[in-house]
């Protein structure tokens, strides 16, 4: 999960392949990605991982990080199966 | 390039700028202010390169057909002009905003830029843009651009991919179709614009002065702290502070408004990618966020739900979504601007400012920017305010009440909003003393000691004088006196309550006195009084003497009180001794006053001495112009109106002239008798009484001064009465509870200030306050609503026996311990002249479906319109109305009362019954026999390659399955066709499966899986199951001839079903040729009927109903067109000859049992059961017996079975907590207007949610005993159904059928009725513009854009064609 949502980042959303990025590098303190970012990103974890992320939850902890991403979004595909 | 269409982003900018043409609103100017060595023709052509490269700052709009188009020149316009500036620096600052305001030629240029060379290290580049090519941030990647190109870098001969990306290719993959509305938009319910300052409207003006500051270092750290916390930190700080400035737009706009719903504009950036963000072009899209204040509610639950909101309107946002509803649902706007600019290059540094053209969209009331372009760390914030809703003096008030809300918010996020306030304490001292009247020291302890002073200087005078008897002031002093002593003898200490049960007379004012010189209070009873109120009144005072005489005796008998009757008890009053000991009130109660109180119940308002002696004192000092002035008293003493007649005449020598009391149940039409006597000086009434004096001319009487209170004044009735009176003669309109003692505000009515709606009820009196304060208890800013609070000496002592309520009505002042302030439940506000303006009672304001709508607003603008006589507006359910017990079915066909319109004549029969008598004979023609239907097969048979004469829609009911034995008998080959609609009966597939092989006759069972989803649509849009289904049987059936090449579908519908959906009366009204026309006009309904937009045009294919032709190759025949045959006929031969079996498993006649879903919503919705209308047409045309349409109506549905049903095809019926109510007009006289002129009326000053729904006409508005309209009489009238009065109207005249038919063509509509809103249609700004221009050619007219919206039917726009057509006529004539 964590390596299709990193190239999903440099390739949409940096739009630069040979960027050098960690699952725990800081995407948003960094300036990396902008607000608008979040959002095509948002769009592309609900559709990769059939999740649905309801607006009260995008906060920053859950998408500090792509390592924070994957957890979340696993948290989230956990709570859709109960 | 050729012209393009305009995205809709720019086309909502270019329809506003077409309706502000002269105005600057959209252009973006910016400044760069350059310091350093600057090579000139180097940056000359940097820009030069840049207009190159940008094709936005080369392209032009010009309409083609009425409609805009973009194109993009092939080459630079203009070369950037380098002037030098001669003058000062300050001096450019004039010129740059002179030149901002100049004026684009739109289909020329949009871009004008300047260099002007101040120094030779000095230099300003001016560049304004108009916004339809550029937003802030495509200005900024055109600055650094122009920097990039400036320094040689990626500059002339650069790369495709080091250019800057191309608006128009973008644009090209842009959709073109609308792009369909986003959940987070598509609300049922938007927050209405809020009313800032009390101002809703800008009446037009664009004119928006600008007010900026920058935030301190203080500020910026604070805020920057804030920013990080954790639980406000979001992705970005752009973002984190974009929530924090919504979260104080928000909260200052609740403070400047009083909403709590509320939304701003904000706009949606749309540059989520790359290429996006490098666009130099204009992609902004200013789209409403929605937020909210509860009370309590803190900065940060107020963040905490923005954040939410901000991220569903983040996610939601994409090119295309803007609309015309959108842009109109907010007038504030956050514009949070994240572009940054910076150094031309290392040695040239740069100040960017973004300048206001001083205007801004007429829509946008208050706007706030905030940016930081040159990246210093300090922030800029911008407000523009539309000078209509700001006036220069709000204006300035503005940013420090912004900053008041920032500082707390820094500092505490914690605290709650409510509490918070935003004026400052300058501000607060100047409301409060603006709520102060004035201070007069000098008053009288009481009104019994000023009486007596009075007495004792003019003992000789008359004080009172009835038919019977008049006292002078020595006697009146004496016979009270006498009254007090012998009133001592039966209560032995002072400080009880006196009911007075007198009519208006001399006694009742010696009764008043001897109480208080006795030491009592005295309780008024007015003669009038029910058995009831008198019970509840004495029963929770326990009175401790009742004054009474011998006629009015019997009433009290009862209550085991002490009584004394004035006239038998006289000899012994009259042998008292009038001067011992008068007690000395203090401030001890001198009346209780009952009054109905919102609840019902009766309360009691004690009143002291002080409060009524300044009152008192202030009617003399204000009402009284002449010595020895003359009062009538004319009104109930059970109401503290009277009051001021009572005594202000004993404290200055004049004289109360008694008007007594009508025979009981006679009206009381004293008022005309004291006009009319002219005796009088000073008369004190209410606005009912005012209006019964329209029309008389009292021109030269003696009267000068009327004093209003009790009720609302409208301006219209002041000016009407004041034109009748003697000039000079003042109008007062006096307000004030009773719980401030009479009158505690008032203002002399000004024809020339007070010209529309109510006039104001001014100024606080003389030691008395009132103030204007919000939900929080904070004063509100002058202009604003607020609920009126009143203190001073006005106010009462509370409420008899009833600490909590004088405990929760009587509260602390806000900002003087130890004062009270009485809490009125009255909304007002202050106009600009500094008087209190009564907006309404607070609970008269109401939430109807998350609308604020104050039914006052409505009454006042409904009464003043012409003819019109009374009215009152009431949020009713209607369909309260219509679940009542139905008490009368027509006596001939069983058509229930509750079905809407019906009427019956004394016989009980229905207008329909009577109609249908007038053309039964006209109708039968249209009725045929077998052998014609046989003839139509035999003109038309069988195609070749077809195995079916026809298709038989069978239902496995009586009708169609004796409908296809019919068929096989006429030696036809029919398939059948029967609808799985999943519900249908097993009895019934049963019978088609039996019936149809016992016949030999092939069956096609059809289906859809998109069942469910048609019965829903069909629940919500009709209130039945049946319409859904029957489209559905003609849709499939239809798909299934066509395959097969069938040319005919017989239906098995009943006579009495041609009646209820196609058979009107006014096919029948002309001797035409009834049948061809008739035929025709049916085809036609058909042909509407499939193309109507809905849920099975949606989810079935239904293309081939999109062209005529299906209409030819597959006809529809109707049996029973063809046949008469009876019930017993076919009940016969069913039994006879086909092995049908009568339906029981469905609980009824019907085969479906889905069939009860549709009922039960139907009664729910609309009181009476969707099969009333039907069968009461088979009832008349002898189908049906009217008991057993009467049985089947009102069976009881299996509620169980409804609801489970309801689940399983996904159907929510609107629960208990739906709010059914609607908003009704009553009204008397207006016999001229229809209820749809009257909504067109209101339509012009209110929005739409605060138009009623119905207009219902009365004989005589329901009054209350006091005069006042009676709205428990009303809510008992109710209403019906809205849609009954916003049926279709035809078009009328050759105007208005002319613009039907360009309505038509422009909306893509088969049929638009002339009170049909444009809007309502689908109509938005391009069909605006397409309208105005074909209208404009087809009356040779210049038809303005804005006109379009502001008439929005085919009705208002034919009345303005005509006036206009006719003035132009006028006009020319007039040069011949």
């Amino acid at each position: 999960m964590e390596e299709r949502i990193l190239t999903f980042i440099k390739r949409e959303l940096i739009d630069d392949d040979r960027i050098d990025l960690t699952a725990d590098d800081d995407l948003l303190g960094s300036g990396l990605i902008g607000s608008m970012a979040v959002f095509r990103l948002i769009d592309f974890l609900e559709k990769s991982f059939s999740v649905r992320i309801p607006p009260e939850e995008m906060t920053i902890d859950h998408f500090m990080t792509v390592r924070a991403m994957s957890d979340y979004v696993r948290e989230r595909q956990a709570v859709q199966k109960v | 390039m050729s012209p393009a269409a305009l995205t809709p982003a720019q086309l909502v900018l270019w329809t506003g700028q077409h309706l502000a043409p002269n105005s600057p609103q959209y252009h973006c100017i910016f400044t760069f202010e350059l310091r350093g060595q600057l090579d000139i023709d180097r940056f000359r052509a940097a820009y030069g390169a840049l207009t190159a490269e940008c094709d936005n700052m080369r392209t032009v709009f010009r309409t083609h057909d009425g409609e805009p188009r973009q194109e993009v020149l092939p080459t630079a316009l203009v070369e950037l002009a380098v002037t030098p500036w001669p003058g000062s620096r300050e001096a450019l600052e004039g010129e740059i905003a002179a030149r901002g305001q100049e004026l684009f030629n739109l289909d020329t240029a949009c871009v004008d830029a300047v260099l002007w060379q101040l120094a030779e290290n000095h230099h300003v580049f001016f560049l304004n843009q108009h916004h339809l090519i550029v937003d802030a941030w495509g200005v900024s990647v055109q600055y650094r651009r122009l920097v990039e190109i400036y320094a040689g870098e990626r500059g002339a001969g650069a790369t495709p991919s080091d250019q800057l990306p191309s608006f128009q290719t973008y644009r090209e993959r842009l959709p073109s179709e609308p792009v369909s509305l986003p959940e987070y938009w598509d609300r049922a319910v938007d927050p209405v614009p809020p009313r800032l300052l009390g101002r809703g409207n800008a009446g037009g003006t664009s004119i928006a002065p600008r007010i900026s500051l920058t935030l301190d270092a203080d500020r910026t750290k604070a805020l920057l702290a804030l920013a990080e916390r954790d639980g406000i930190r979001h992705w970005t700080r752009g973002m984190t502070l974009f929530n924090i400035f919504g979260t104080l737009l928000t909260a200052y706009v609740h403070k400047i408004s009083g909403e709590r719903a509320i939304a701003f504009g904000t706009p949606a950036g749309n540059r989520g990618t790359a290429e996006e963000r490098r666009l130099p072009a204009q992609l902004i899209e200013m789209l409403p966020l929605y937020g909210s204040v509860a009370a309590g509610d803190t900065f940060l639950d107020l963040l905490g739900r923005l954040k939410t909101s901000g991220n569903d309107f983040l996610r939601s946002a994409r090119p295309g979504v803007i609309r015309p509803r959108l842009s109109a649902s907010f007038n504030v706007v956050l514009n949070y601007i994240t572009a940054e600019f910076g150094a031309l290059s290392p040695t040239i540094s740069c100040r960017t400012r973004w300048r206001s053209p001083g205007h801004a969209d007429p829509g946008h009331h208050l706007r706030l920017q905030v940016h930081d372009l040159d990246a210093t760390g300090r922030l800029t914030l911008e407000f523009d305010l539309n000078e209509a809703v700001f006036p220069a003096a709000d204006r300035d008030k503005v940013a420090d009440q912004f900053l008041r809300l920032l500082d707390a918010m820094t500092s505490h996020p914690n605290r709650a909003i409510d509490n918070i306030d935003i004026l400052g304490k300058a501000e607060r001292q100047r409301l409060l003393a603006a709520g102060q009247g004035k201070n007069v020291a000098e008053r009288p302890a009481s009104v019994l000691a000023a009486f007596r002073l009075q007495a004792d200087r003019t003992p000789d005078a008359i004080a009172i004088e009835s038919p019977d008897r008049q006292l002078t002031y020595r006697e009146l002093d004496e016979e009270s006196g006498r009254l007090a002593a012998f009133l001592r003898g039966r209560l032995r200490e002072a400080g009880k309550n006196v009911a007075l049960l007198l009519p208006r007379s001399a006694d009742l004012l010696i009764g008043i006195l001897g109480c208080w010189k006795a030491g009592h209070a005295y309780l008024p009873l007015p003669t009038d009084s029910p058995d009831a109120r008198l019970e509840h009144i004495l029963g929770e005072t326990g009175c401790a003497l009742i004054l009474t005489d011998q006629e009015r005796y019997p009433r009290v008998e009862a209550f085991a009180i002490p009584t004394v009757l004035f006239d038998a008890d006289r000899p012994a009053i009259l042998r008292h001794d009038p001067t011992v000991g008068i007690h000395q009130p203090g401030d001890a109660p001198a009346y209780i006053m009952y009054t109905s109180g919102s609840t019902g119940t009766p309360k009691g308002v004690v009143v002291g001495h002080a409060s009524l002696a300044n009152y008192i004192a202030y009617a003399r000092r204000r009402y009284v112009t002449t010595a020895a002035p003359v009062f009538p008293l004319f009104t109930t003493v059970g109401f503290d109106l009277t009051v001021t007649s009572l005594f202000t005449p004993l404290v200055c020598g004049g004289r109360v002239i008694v008007y007594p009391e009508p025979a009981p149940g006679t009206p009381d039409l004293a008022v005309l008798r004291v006009l009319d006597d002219d005796r009088c000086d000073v008369v004190k009434l209410t606005p009912s009484h005012l209006a019964l004096l329209r029309g008389r001319d009292y021109r030269h009487a003696r009267i000068s001064t009327l004093i209003v209170g009790g009720e609302q004044l409208s301006t219209d009735l002041a000016r009407e009465v004041t034109a009748n009176f003697p000039v000079g003669a003042e109008l007062i309109n006096e307000y004030g509870p009773t719980e401030a003692t009479v009158g505690c505000i008032e203002k002399s009515f000004s024809p020339a200030n007070d010209r529309s709606g109510a006039v104001p009820i001014g100024r606080p009196i003389d030691n008395t306050e009132a103030l204007l304060l919000d939900e929080g208890g904070q004063l509100v800013p002058d202009g604003m609503a607020g609920e009126l609070y009143l203190g001073g000496s006005c106010l009462a002592h509370g409420y008899y026996r009833r600490p909590d309520l004088t405990a929760s009505r009587f509260v602390d002042h806000p900002y003087r311990s130890d004062d009270r302030l009485y809490r009125t439940g009255d909304r007002a506000r202050r106009n600009d002249r500094g008087e209190l303006e009564f907006l309404g009672r607070n609970d008269r304001q109401t939430k109807w479906r998350g609308y604020r709508i104050e039914l006052e607003e409505v009454e006042h603008l409904l009464a003043a319109q012409p003819g019109i006589a009374t009215a009152a507006v009431e949020l009713v359910d209607p369909t309260a109305w219509s679940q009542a017990p139905v008490d009368h079915y027509c006596t001939n066909c069983g058509l229930p009362a509750n079905y809407p319109s019906a009427s019956f004549d004394e016989e009980g029969v229905c207008q329909l019954c009577r109609g249908f008598e007038a053309y039964e004979s006209k109708a039968k023609a249209y009725f045929r026999t077998l052998d014609d239907f046989r003839a139509i097969f035999a003109e038309r048979p069988s195609q070749h390659g077809t195995e079916y004469d026809c298709i038989m829609l069978l239902s496995g009911g009586k009708d169609s399955t004796y409908a296809l034995g019919q068929l096989v008998e006429l030696g036809l080959k029919p398939l059948a066709f029967t609808l799985d609609n999943g519900y249908i009966s097993e009895q019934a597939l049963d019978n088609v499966r039996r019936v149809a092989s016992d016949l030999g006759v092939d069956v096609h069972f059809g289906s859809t899986p998109a069942m469910n989803e048609i019965f829903v649509d069909s629940l919500y849009r009709h209130c039945n199951v049946c319409n859904g289904c029957f489209k559905t049987i003609y849709t499939l059936s239809t798909q299934v001839a066509l395959e097969k090449n069938i040319p005919y579908i017989v239906t098995g519908l009943s006579r009495g079903q041609f009646f209820e959906t196609r058979l009107t009366e006014e096919l029948f009204w002309e001797d035409r040729h009834a049948e061809g026309s008739i035929d025709a006009a049916i085809l036609e309904a058909r042909k509407m009927y499939h193309r109507a937009d809905d849920a099975v045009r949606k989810l079935l294919d239904t293309s081939a109903f999109e062209t005529d032709d299906v209409f030819e190759r597959v006809r529809f025949l109707d049996f029973y067109r063809y046949t008469d045959a009876t019930l017993d006929e076919m009940y016969a031969y069913l039994d006879r000859r086909l092995p049908w079996v009568r339906p029981t498993d469905t609980g009824r006649s019907t085969n479906c049992l889905i069939n009860q879903v549709g009922i039960y919503v139907h009664k729910k919705e609309k009181g009476y059961n969707n099969y009333a209308f039907p069968y009461s047409w088979d009832v008349r045309i002898g189908h049906k017996q009217r008991d057993a349409a009467l049985e089947e109506i009102n069976e009881e549905v299996d509620t169980e079975a409804v609801q489970k049903i309801m689940g399983e095809i996904g159907y929510h019926h609107p629960g208990e907590n739906y709010d059914r109510r609607q908003l009704v007009a009553y009204y008397t006289g207006g016999e001229d207007l229809t209820p749809d002129a009257l909504r067109q009326r209101l339509q012009r000053h209110l929005p739409d949610y605060s138009i009623p729904q119905l207009f219902l006409p009365l004989q005589d508005m329901p009054l209350t005993a006091s005069g006042k309209i009676d709205r428990s009489a009303l809510a008992a009238l109710g209403g019906r159904p809205a849609t009954e009065n916003v049926a279709y109207e035809a078009p009328d005249g050759e105007i208005e059928e002319l613009l039907a038919n360009i309505w038509r063509d422009v909306l893509h509509l088969e049929r638009v009725g002339r009170h049909d809103q444009f809007i309502d249609l689908g109509g938005h700004s391009l069909t605006a513009i397409r309208l105005s221009a074909r209208i404009g050619d087809a009356f040779a007219l210049e038809v303005p854009l804005h006109r379009v919206f502001e008439l929005p039917t085919i009705a208002l726009q034919g009345e303005y064609l005509e006036e206009t057509l006719t003035r132009l006529l006028a006009e020319t004539e007039g040069e011949i």
